[in-house]
This record gives C-alpha cells, structure tokens and sequence, in this order.
C-alpha cells in the first residue's frame, strides 16, 4: 500500500508487535522488525548509490523480501516508483521508463546494482502525490502508465482489510507478481495491518504439488488467485489436496471455468468464495459471493460498497434498468488518470449528469440483469487475459510488425482451459526472406511481457485472408491455420 | 550421452517446425524467448523423459535446467549417468 498512511501503520506494527512474522519466503520468517531493518539498509545503499530526492525511481526485479523493503524504503524517502512487469523486454522497459520520466532504474540488494540513469529523460510527467506507477497494457505498442492516487489506496486497504479478515493471525497468500494491482491486497495490505504474506516462490509459480504444500504448511487464510492456479491444485492426486484453514477465497482476473466450481467446495471447505472484477485504473470494482456449486459462468456481481457504474450501449446512450452495454465504474480506489493526460483523456471521463464522479471506460462488455447482478461478455477491443495477464494482442501484431521481413501478422486467442487463452500468431513473410520464428521471438522478447509472447508463431508464404473490408480477418485466420496446431 | 543436435532436432520438430535444427544457437533462450513457457515446461520434459529414457523427477523440475540446448543436454547427460 504505497501512502504515506501505510508506511504510518507498517510503522505501528514495527514498534508494537517486532516479532510478529511480516513475511514468509522459502520456508524463512521475516519479522516486522527484520523487514524494517531490511527497509533501512536498502535506504543506507539508496544514499551511497547517490540517489538524489527528487529522482523518479524504476524497479524492475523478481518478487523477493529484499523488493518488499527496498520499495518501502523508497517510499518512504518519498520517491515515485515506476515498477513495470519483471520479464519485460530490455527495448521496452527502456521506452517505459523514458515514458514514465524514470531517471534512476535500481535493483534490490544484496547487491544493488547497475543503478543507471537511462538517456534521454528531458521530461517528467506529474505523478502528483502518486508513491506508485503500475503499468497497464495499452494499444498503441507502449503500456499505460497508472500513477496509484495515495487515498485510493488507504481506500482499497480500508475495505479489503475488513471484507477478508486480514488482520494480526492472517495468513495471506501472495501469488501474483509486485507489480500487478493484486499485490495491493495480498502484500501491501497484509502489511498494513499486522498480518503475515506468504510471497510464492515466482520459479514455481505454475508447480500445482509447490503451492498445495505452501497453502497446507502455512495455514494460509486467505488466498486471492487468477482461476490458473485453483485448477492447478484441482489437478492434483497427491499430498494436501484440501485446505481447511482457508477462510476467504477469490477468484479474480479472468472467467472461471465452469468445471472448476464445484472443486473449489472440495478443496476449501471452509471458505468464502468470491468473484472479483476489477482493472489496475480502478481497483476492485463488482464481487459475487459463490454460493452454491453449479457448473456455470459465473457473474461479476454487484458494485462494491461506494462504486459507481453506468452501462453504456453501442450507441453512447446510457442503459438502464437490465441490458447489455460498455461498463464504466467510477471507484473510491481509483487512479485520477494515466500519466499521459491523452491517454487519460481517452478512458477517464467525467458525468455530465453531475459533471463531478469521474468515471473509468472498462472497454468490458457486460451485461446487467434485473437484480443489478453484472455477467461480463467480453471486450470492446483487442484484449484477452493470458495466464491472468491483460494482453493486447494489437500490441503483440504491431512488435512483431517491425520486424523488416514481416509482410502481414495476425495474432489470436484460442480459449484454454489452464492458461485462460493461448495466443498464436500466424506471418506471411516477405517473399525470398528466411525469416523463421526463432528470429520473431527474439523481437517480442525485447518488446513484450512473457506472457505476451505468442505461443505459436506460423509462418506462411500467402496473404493471410481479409474481410470485405480489407482488414486481415482473424475468424478466418483462426480456422485456416490453428486447427493444426 | 545425447548429442546436442539430437535434442534440437527434437525440441524444433516440436515447438518450432518452421526452423532448420541447425539454425537453433545452443544458446538460444528458449524460457526468455516464449518458445517454452512455464506451462509448456511440463510438456518439454516429460517429451524429453520419453525420448531419450531417462527418469526426471518432478523436484527438478526448475526452469533453469532447460533453458537453452546447452542446459539440457547437459541436464539429459547428467541423468543417463548411472546412479551411485
């Protein structure tokens, strides 16, 4: 939780309860006094480092204690952290941080190394009193950059602390990346109120047998999770394959597999199930509690208490009452914008009803019913979430486009069971290139996520198909070349 | 001991059909570069377990072992030593 308020109670809990475990990482207790000790010795290598106050900091590093307290250390010298995706290409963590007006990239000790300021910064962009830049996937090839407003996240620490228990005893599950918004509930927030993170091990994040042990052997309390990793432990025949301690289980950041639902009963008995819907702008935004075990989709739910939503159609006009139309949520947790005030202007966009709420365009397609319970639909644009990770799959079409032999791309979704969907990308080359796939994947490796990066990649030697309108038709692209895949 | 163009040939047929085996560097980073995913791991070694018989058990089952052709063969190699 990067305010000012967070570094207060993480301070609280420093001084009144040392001794209370704060992490635990590879079967090792970091105590609230060790992390803090950590936090200052981060802060001793920051000085001699030469960083300067009013330097804007880029962190980008694997989940570790050490990245816990070196951004804790940093925050609390009251610098602004951009902290992108870790396995991001070298080309675009280059184009980020210059976007973002990083003048320092650092790394977490042992050694903290290479601090290097890039070239080319002449810009700053205001964060305003933001302590924290995410980063987003955008369409234009570079992700968004969203500065986290400091009283949005006492907001979202404040709600989610109450809503799932997370207090001294809790034992939190963290098993998404620092730099994705989960972190705010099973890091920051843990934190913040005396509670005690289990950080997974990012090597064996997908290792279904490593993170039944971890929830078996840690007691753990509360686990929010992309579907990916419930049906990883689902999969399992042996060691712990039920988990009593869990108390509160969410399900978030992509559509759960209908077959997966009567599973969750079996493995955590004793848990609250939500769905939970929210973006990196807005933070959580609907939750459904599940209450039965039927094999269906599941909904989103109903907004969160102080959010507002609007369905709007195809046509602009507002919905009311049930249908179906673009969600847009305005939230007490939200970003005021992106660090790029015409991106912002784009997606954050004021009531004209009260010309005051601030409300966020979700790009979801939803659908309301009767009761105001949300079901999502599907996408205004080119985004599916790939093992939990929004992906612009324009994006990946227009790295891959740079490359000099590349005549014509089409990248698509092919929904999977584990993985949410995988991405194929199909290349019609230039003729008489020997353009292969090994060459294209070294240009996403230096331009994309990992999870962006295309799991197959054809190349074929004839035009890909278009539509009536001349635009490549992904249908068809979809049904010539993936089905012999 | 495999050789390592044994196992290129093997991993090409099967995660890049499109490549001549000889144009895959033994140093290529098959984990950075997508070509095997953390998913897909699982996949490439129980298919390497298969085709050069030799038992990998699920606690080495760490990314770094096969992320080039050098690693694995290596890795391949170190498995078909008898055991002490």
């Amino acid at each position: 939780m990067p305010s000012p308020q967070f570094l207060d109670r993480f301070a609280t809990w420093v001084a009144d309860r040392p001794d209370t475990p704060a992490i635990r990482w590879r079967e090792a207790t970091i105590t609230y006094r060790d992390l803090d000790a950590l936090a200052n010795a981060a802060a001793r290598e920051l000085v001699s480092a030469g960083l300067r106050g009013d330097d804007r900091v880029g962190v980008s590093a694997g989940k570790s204690p050490e990245l816990v307290a070196l951004l804790i250390a940093l925050w609390r010298a009251g610098h602004t952290v951009m902290l992108p995706s870790h396995d991001l290409g070298s080309a675009a963590l280059r184009m980020l941080a210059k976007a973002a007006g990083v003048t320092r990239l650092v790394t977490p000790s042992p050694v903290l190394s290479e601090t290097t300021e890039p070239v080319g910064v002449h810009h700053v962009p205001s964060a305003g009193d933001s302590l924290l830049i995410l980063t987003t996937s955008g369409s234009t090839g570079v992700p968004k950059l969203v500065p986290l407003s400091p009283k949005g996240v006492d907001n979202f620490m404040c709600w989610a602390a109450g809503t799932f228990d997370i207090r001294p005893g809790a034992q939190v599950l963290s098993c998404a990346p620092l730099n994705f918004d989960l972190s705010l509930l099973d890091v920051w927030t843990t934190l913040a109120s005396g509670a005690t993170t289990t950080l997974v091990d990012p090597r064996f994040a997908t290792d279904g047998s490593y993170l039944a042990h971890t929830l078996d052997t840690e007691k753990i309390t509360m686990v929010q999770a992309v579907p990916m990793v419930y049906r990883l432990l689902a999969d399992l025949s042996i060691g712990p394959i039920r988990f009593p301690s869990v108390r509160h289980l969410v399900l978030t950041g992509d559509a759960t597999p209908p077959k997966l639902l009567p599973e969750l009963v079996r493995m955590f008995p004793r848990a609250r199930r939500y769905n939970v819907y929210g973006c990196t702008e807005t933070n959580d935004s609907t939750m459904y509690e599940i209450i039965d075990t039927t094999e269906r989709k599941l909904p989103i739910g109903s907004p969160l208490p102080g959010v507002h939503t609007q369905v709007i159609s195809c046509d602009g006009d507002v919905v009311e009452g049930s249908g179906s139309g673009e969600l847009w949520v305005s939230t007490p947790f939200q970003a005021n914008g992106y660090l790029d005030p015409i991106a912002t202007r784009e997606r954050f966009v004021r009531d004209p009803a009260d010309g005051n709420t601030v409300f966020y365009r979700t790009g979801d397609v939803v659908y309301r019913d009767d009761d105001g319970v949300f079901t999502l639909e599907g996408r205004t644009d080119f985004h599916v979430k790939v093992r939990g990770a929004r992906t612009n799959m324009a994006e990946v079409e227009h790295v891959i486009q740079r490359h000099p032999d590349v005549r014509e791309v089409a990248v698509v979704a092919v929904p999977d069971e584990l993985a949410g969907n995988v991405l194929h990308a199909v290349v019609c080359r230039r003729e008489g290139s020997s353009l292969n796939s090994l060459k294209l994947r070294e240009v996403c490796r230096e331009g994309l996520a990992r999870t962006a990066i295309p799991t197959t990649i054809t190349i074929v030697e004839e035009a890909l198909p278009k539509t009536s309108t001349g635009k490549v038709d992904r249908k068809a692209v979809l049904s010539r070349y993936t089905e012999r895949i | 001991m495999p050789r390592s163009d044994e196992i290129k040939a093997w991993i090409v047929r099967n995660f890049a059909p499109d490549v001549d085996p000889a144009d895959l560097p033994d140093d290529y980073d098959l984990l950075a570069s997508g070509l095997i995913s953390s998913l897909s791991l699982v996949r490439l070694v129980s298919g390497l377990a298969a085709e050069f018989d030799v038992d990998i058990d699920a606690a080495d089952l760490r990314p770094e072992y096969f992320r080039s052709v050098t690693s694995i063969t290596e890795f391949v190699g170190a498995a078909l030593q008898p055991q002490a």
